[in-house]
């Protein structure tokens, strides 16, 4: 064998054989940060719904059928500072799941009004024959690093997301008035980069508003149509950091059922 | 240090901490040695970390900084007499391959640089070269050498040049 192939394998073999104390530890005090941010999810799931409770309990003449209150009405999440777009810790999914449950109940209507299914009629594939989107599966894409730079995403933000290889496969679901949108980084785990509640517009638009730490109360506008079950995103407008939104959001997304 | 740029430093530090500090012991044969230099590498990139962020790749920072401590670490040691070198002896049976950490710590320690980011790290020339602040062809020199002479300890053919 060559003394180079001899060499690559035994550092191989040598490296991998190597577990960082600090790196095991890194990983311990990452777990006990995901399951912290689960908990405090979980406990403002539980307060926002108790909080929806109490609205219709006290609330007179309103009713999950009746004029749903703003999503910014979410009063536990006002008043919680913004911090920078692109420096928000990833969230675990898990904690994405419960928080859909506060979005839910931060917006009562979302659970009834808001459970569009696809329209299954003969001859209604054509792309813009749908006014909702399911509820049930979610979509997928890939995004480039080389798409990120051409819309102006600052280098270091997609340095960051789509890693070394510069792919970032994103994934998005609608669930129950509230949607997320997620990331799998190169190890492959799958981490909740932005979510919130979100409403249909006029125009064929859909509106995202965030209850995240990421940009609370920012509003995400995106003209969409769908094309089979995928659906595509023409254009889109944010509060701020509108690149990064374009980036992830912008194109086509493939439907899982 | 404000919290975006904490979170920003944090996100380098994980991402950089278990990379390096392989890289690291690969050359030292120490684990702990290797920790050691990986900390104050990013500890030194903490104290520079409004300089360093602005860089397009913080994290070869990071690298570049750890593996001169890592030479220079070595360098020290070399310097030894070998009775303080055997009263601190390296445990090469605890690894997968003994005879290649045995090999590589043979080597002069900017050889062991230069191999260890070539056959292990798979960095071509010119960027071993601009870690190890020297020209390409003293790079090429290192790896030359490092190859024949282990391929005498190993009792191995020398195949391919560098790229």
């Amino acid at each position: 064998m060559p003394v180079e192939d001899r060499l690559r394998q035994g550092l191989e073999a040598n490296a991998t054989s190597f577990s960082p104390r600090g790196e095991s530890r890194l990983a311990q005090v990452h777990r006990r940060r995901r399951r912290h941010n689960g908990a405090v999810a979980a406990s403002l799931g539980v307060a926002a719904t108790l909080l929806a409770a109490v609205v219709v309990q006290v609330v007179p003449g309103w009713s999950p059928g009746s004029t749903p209150p703003a999503a910014d009405d979410c009063s536990p999440l006002r008043g919680q500072p913004a911090p920078e777009e692109d420096s928000m810790d990833k969230r675990t999914i898990a904690a994405a799941g419960t928080v859909a449950a506060l979005a839910s109940a931060c917006n009562p209507a979302g659970g009834t009004s808001r459970n569009p299914t696809w329209d299954t009629s003969p001859g209604s594939s054509s792309a813009t024959s749908r006014d909702r989107l399911p509820e049930r599966g979610g979509w997928l894409r890939d995004v480039t690093a080389k798409q990120g730079r051409a819309l102006g995403v600052p280098a270091r933000t997609v340095r960051r997301l789509a890693g070394e290889d510069g792919v970032l496969p994103l994934g998005f679901k609608l669930q129950q008035g509230s949607f997320t949108i997620w990331t799998n980084d190169d190890a492959g785990e799958a981490t909740a980069w932005d979510f919130g509640t979100y409403s249909y517009a006029s125009g064929h638009r859909l509106v995202f508003t965030t209850i995240s730490d990421r940009c609370p109360s920012c509003r995400t506008t995106l003209a969409w149509r769908t094309v089979d079950d995928d659906v595509v995103f023409d254009q889109v407008d944010r509060t701020r950091a509108g690149s990064l939104a374009r980036w992830l959001w912008q194109g086509r997304w493939d439907y899982q059922g | 240090m404000r919290a975006a740029e904490q979170r920003e430093y944090d996100w380098y530090f994980r991402a950089a901490f278990g990379p390096v500090s392989r890289t690291v012991f690969l050359m030292v044969h120490d684990r702990e040695l290797a920790e050691d230099i990986t900390q104050e590498a990013l500890y030194r990139m903490l104290r520079h970390w409004r300089t360093v962020s602005g860089y397009e790749r913080p994290e070869a920072w990071v690298r570049r900084v750890a593996i001169r401590i890592a030479v220079r670490e070595l360098q020290r040691r070399a310097a030894r007499t070998d009775k303080e070198r055997l009263a601190q002896p390296t445990a090469y049976d605890d690894l997968p391959d003994p005879d290649v950490a045995r090999a590589v710590s043979e080597l002069a320690p900017m050889q062991r640089a230069a191999v260890v980011l070539f056959y292990w790290e798979d960095r071509p020339v010119h960027e071993i070269a601009e870690v190890l602040s020297v020209s390409e062809s003293t790079v090429k020199q290192h790896l030359f050498r490092a190859r024949h002479r282990l391929a005498t300890l190993l009792g191995e053919g020398v195949g391919d040049h560098a790229r």
